[in-house]
């Protein structure tokens, strides 16, 4: 299929396994079925992969239809070196686990920051309606 | 032999069983002996001689014609009488005679006429249908099926030879079973009288076909004769009057009795199953010994006018009997009607070409399956067992399961074909099956991936999905503003031919490069001063963080793509002044910063019309003129000025702006004077952030001034050193809080202490010294006032070494000259002037030093 040049189209990543990085920090891995005007997709056998530390975990979703506005960046994997990574891969709960550890630390550090901007007089308030990642 | 196979007396009688009486004796002695594939029975005698494909496909298309026929007939005729007459068109047609029999006639396409013309008798008014024997009191149109036996051939004459040969079919076929019954089992048990006709032997394919295509929609299906296709092993079982069941489950080998209709058996009245029902039973009874049979319609006498699912295993099983002693894969196409020859063929060349030569030699054939319809749209068959490929999505009655049927390219065992056989037992909606189908053939050339692993799942968007997407994509790409819309395409592609054109191309105060376009000087800096500084050479990558940047006032750079420059601290509480201060100062900063690039978008546009590029000026709407008193006019605007000149890119904006200040008009030549004015005035602001900056802007400001000193008058040069000049009415319109702050002298200390402010100073008496001849008294007068306070501050300066020389240091001579014009001054102060703004400070010290020595 001869695509436009100088366009930038998702026609061309058809079928292929992507990574797709969402807004709220997500990484999905399927393969791109269809996609519209808006960069919606339709991610078939798709996993949600969750990395903590050199860690992660897959957990099976099926399909996916992403609303295009909410996607970061996405990604083809390289079938190849798919199979060597260098994190270590863990059982669902394990990472979910590490995840929720994680998030808690990060929690306190930052109850520790408003605590010490606090002592120096500044007000800090961490924005808590964090609908984005990014 | 016909009485003694059911155990009791199943023989028809009447006529009917004179009919067929012809044949059964001599078909049966055959078959106990040898099955001949290529029988009389299956073929005629002289079958063996023509080509059997060919004389079914071309029944299969007049099967098909007859059926559309039909069709059309049926659609325009939507009432149940028509259906009855379907009904008895299609019963009849089951029945083939010897004369009409197209395969027994040396494989001759001579298909009985037209259905239409030969089933359909007149309409018969509903006093006749009562009295008929085919009259039902349960069948909503009050004719039954089980009606026609043998009476129905005496008194319907017109019909009496379809329906002859209908029965005749029907024993036939039973005959056909019973005998493949006796072969397996050795049970040597005589045929119902009724069955034993092989030579006019209903074939199976009669039968299919002639179910398919009557399409009337009966209603209930409790008409229906079925006869399980019964080979093998069990028990024939004393069945004596019992209804016929239609066993639609496969696995139970289900006991012809009385089985509810949850397991698909359906019962049929007995009083409606007529004599013929020992017949059908007889054959019932052994095919319920056998534990995979699916469902078969046989017709007993008269079949039903609904297609009936045919039990795959069960056909299965009865060409795998026939195969065995047949032992030629071609047989089974003649289980086929011929109108499904065409699809089957079609499917089966695409399943054998995904699974190899398995097409039609395997143990189990070609397993099709009839699936009743309701409507009459028409047949949709689908292709399951052994040989189907897997990948071919079948009925919505269970569930695609790719995974699964991925790897398997066809199912050898029975267990799965019953499984099939159970779930097909269902008169359900095949529909999606032809959407799969369709689609599956669609997206059947994209299963390949790179890798060779099929992907069964690739090609969902069609090409002409794609297509669209693209054209909604080039659409936005149309553009009437090619230079606006495609800036850095349209340049790039214009620069490949101007490359060598361009070195004489210089404009002042633009920077072109060897493309011949100029270039943004901003960028050049960044890159090549600011961030070496910042950074020095080892670069660490630090990844970009991201958090809480969505919705915030943002620069990007390629160092850092979201950089937030606005932090709003949101606090609850009472405001401190202090912080409503700083709010409001932030406001103000944002506001600035957004007239700033207003206004830079004027100047690109202005030097878009002094381009070299034609598109470039052609994207500009607006006269040159225009833009410039716009943004002179926005810059004009009270303090704006010395805002802008504090923030680095309003510096650069008026850098790229005063060379289009050229002109001489009159009211560019005010606002020019405005302008100087300003910066003047507020000279210690501009300079102090100016110097607090990692760039000082503001000496390149000087050629500017320069130039405009010397091609303007005296007025505009005395504007400029009142601006200086402290108590003067400019300086007490100061309002920045600065300014405020400091004693007014200290603007002109302030100024000799900037390198800008003093290389404006030298300029500025040079051209007073060019100027002065033509002066009046009283300019002369305030000329020297502005010396003399010059004077004043250079004496105030404490440390004249720290003093910064001018850019273009002064004439000695010029000085002197100059300062003996206005003031007599000491002669040390001759010297520290000299050495202020002559730059001849060693010199004159040592001068000095030597004349005072002396």
């Amino acid at each position: 299929m001869n695509f436009s040049p100088g366009t930038a189209t998702l026609l061309e990543e058809l079928d292929k396994k992507l990574m797709v990085l969402l807004r709220d920090g997500r990484t999905l891995i399927g393969y791109l079925r269809s996609v519209d005007q808006f960069a919606n997709l339709v991610l078939h056998r798709t996993i949600e992969r969750i990395y903590v530390g050199k860690e992660y975990g897959d957990i099976p979703r099926g399909v996916f239809i992403v609303r295009g506005e909410n996607v970061v960046l996405l990604g083809e994997i390289d079938k190849d070196k798919e199979g060597d990574l260098p994190l270590q891969q863990v059982s669902v709960d394990d990472i979910l686990d590490a995840q929720r550890r994680e998030q808690e630390a990060k929690q306190d550090q930052e109850k520790l920051l408003v605590k010490a901007l606090k002592e120096r007089g500044l007000h800090y308030i961490p924005d808590l309606s964090h609908d984005d990642m990014f | 032999m016909a009485d003694t196979f059911f155990g009791f007396n199943a023989s028809l009688t009447g006529s009917f069983e004179d009919e067929l009486h012809d044949e059964p004796g001599q078909g049966l002695d055959e078959e106990e002996e040898e099955y001949d594939a290529l029988n009389d029975e299956t073929f005629g005698t002289d079958a063996v001689e023509g080509d059997w494909e060919e004389d079914h496909e071309k029944l299969a298309e007049i099967a098909e014609q007859s059926r559309v026929h039909r069709n059309s007939y049926n659609d325009s005729h939507e009432s149940d009488d028509h259906a009855d007459l379907d009904l008895e068109a299609s019963i009849s047609q089951l029945v083939l005679e010897d004369s009409d029999d197209p395969v027994l006639e040396n494989g001759k396409a001579s298909k009985p006429q037209p259905l239409s013309s030969r089933h359909f008798p007149s309409k018969s008014t509903n006093a006749d249908l009562i009295e008929s024997p085919s009259y039902s009191s349960s069948a909503p149109s009050g004719f039954s099926v089980w009606g026609v036996g043998k009476s129905d051939i005496q008194h319907h004459k017109s019909s009496t030879q379809p329906v002859l040969s209908n029965v005749k079919n029907v024993c036939t076929v039973e005959e056909l079973e019973r005998d493949l019954i006796s072969q397996q089992n050795a049970v040597s048990s005589a045929p119902p009288a009724g069955l034993s006709k092989p030579s006019s032997a209903l074939r199976l394919e009669d039968v299919e076909r002639d179910l398919k295509t009557s399409n009337a929609d009966v209603g209930t299906s409790s008409t229906f004769p079925v006869v399980t296709f019964g080979l093998g092993r069990g028990h024939p079982q004393p069945f004596a009057h019992q209804d016929v069941v239609m066993i639609r489950n496969a696995q139970n080998a289900a006991p012809v009795g009385s089985v509810g209709c949850g397991n698909g058996i359906t019962h049929f009245p007995s009083h409606l199953t007529g004599p013929a029902q020992q017949s059908v039973l007889g054959l019932s009874r052994g095919a319920a010994g056998n534990a995979a049979f699916g469902q078969v319609v046989l017709p007993s006498r008269i079949l039903g006018p609904h297609p009936v699912t045919l039990g795959i295993p069960g056909l299965c099983q009865l060409q795998q009997q026939n195969n065995r002693h047949m032992g030629s894969a071609p047989n089974l196409l003649h289980f086929m009607p011929p109108h499904l020859m065409i699809q089957s063929q079609q499917v089966l060349r695409d399943n054998t070409k995904s699974l190899g030569h398995q097409g039609f030699a395997t143990d189990n054939g070609i397993l099709r399956s009839l699936h009743q319809h309701r409507n009459n749209i028409g047949y949709r068959t689908t292709f399951q067992g052994p040989l189907v490929d897997h990948r071919l999505p079948v009925s919505g009655q269970f569930p695609l399961r790719p995974d699964l049927l991925m790897g398997s390219r066809y199912v050898n065992n029975r267990s799965a074909v019953g499984n099939f056989g159970q779930q097909y037992g269902h008169q359900g909606n095949y529909s999606c099956h032809y959407n799969n189908y369709n689609s599956y053939r669609q997206y059947k050339h994209h299963t390949e991936n790179e890798s060779g692993d099929y992907d069964e799942y690739a090609g969902l968007m069609t090409a002409r999905e794609k297509h669209w997407l693209l054209n909604i994509q080039l659409l936005q790409l149309n553009t009437s503003q090619p230079y606006v819309d495609d800036y850095y395409y349209k340049v790039f592609s214009s620069r490949q031919p101007r490359k060598n054109n361009n070195v004489n191309n210089k404009k002042s105060g633009e920077i072109r490069n060897s493309y011949g376009h100029r270039e943004r000087r901003d960028s050049h800096r960044d890159r090549d001063q600011k961030f070496d500084h910042q950074q020095g050479t080892s670069r660490v990558y630090t990844p970009a963080q991201f958090e809480n940047s969505l919705g915030k006032l943002q620069v990007g750079s390629v160092t850092a793509p979201r950089k937030v420059i606005d932090m709003d601290v949101v606090s609850h509480e009472g405001l401190d002044s202090t912080l409503q201060s700083l709010q409001r100062d932030s406001r103000k900063v944002k506001q600035l910063l957004l007239e700033i690039e207003r206004l830079y978008l004027f100047l690109l546009q202005v030097e878009d019309l002094t381009s070299s590029l034609p598109e470039a000026k052609e994207s500009v709407a607006e006269d040159k003129e225009d833009l410039l008193h716009k943004i002179i006019s926005s810059l004009l605007v009270e303090d704006r000025l010395t805002s802008f000149m504090c923030v680095h890119k309003g510096k650069l904006l008026m850098l790229r702006l005063l060379p289009h200040l050229t002109t001489l008009s009159e009211e560019e030549g005010r606002c020019l004077v405005q302008m100087w004015r300003i910066i003047f005035r507020g000279l210690v602001t501009i300079g102090k952030r100016d110097q607090a900056s990692d760039e000082s802007v503001l000496p390149r400001f000087y050629p500017y001034l320069k130039a405009w000193l010397n091609r303007s008058q005296f007025p505009a040069l005395l504007e400029i050193a009142h601006s200086l000049l402290p108590g003067s009415r400019d300086s007490s319109r100061i309002t920045s809080p600065v300014t405020c702050v400091l004693p007014a002298k200290n603007v002109l200390m302030y100024a000799l202490g900037n390198k800008f402010g003093i290389s404006s100073l030298a300029a500025m008496m040079e051209r007073g010294e060019t100027l002065y001849p033509t002066l009046e008294e009283k300019q002369c007068q305030e000329w020297s006032l502005f010396i003399t306070a010059l004077v004043e501050a250079v004496g105030l300066v404490s440390c004249l070494h720290s003093l910064p020389t001018p850019i273009e240091p002064m004439d000695t001579t010029l000085l002197n000259r100059h300062l003996g014009r206005y003031c007599s001054l000491h002669i040390e102060k001759y010297a520290v002037l000299e050495r202020v703004f002559t730059g001849h400070q060693k010199v004159e010290e040592e001068n000095k030093e030597s004349k005072t020595n002396s």
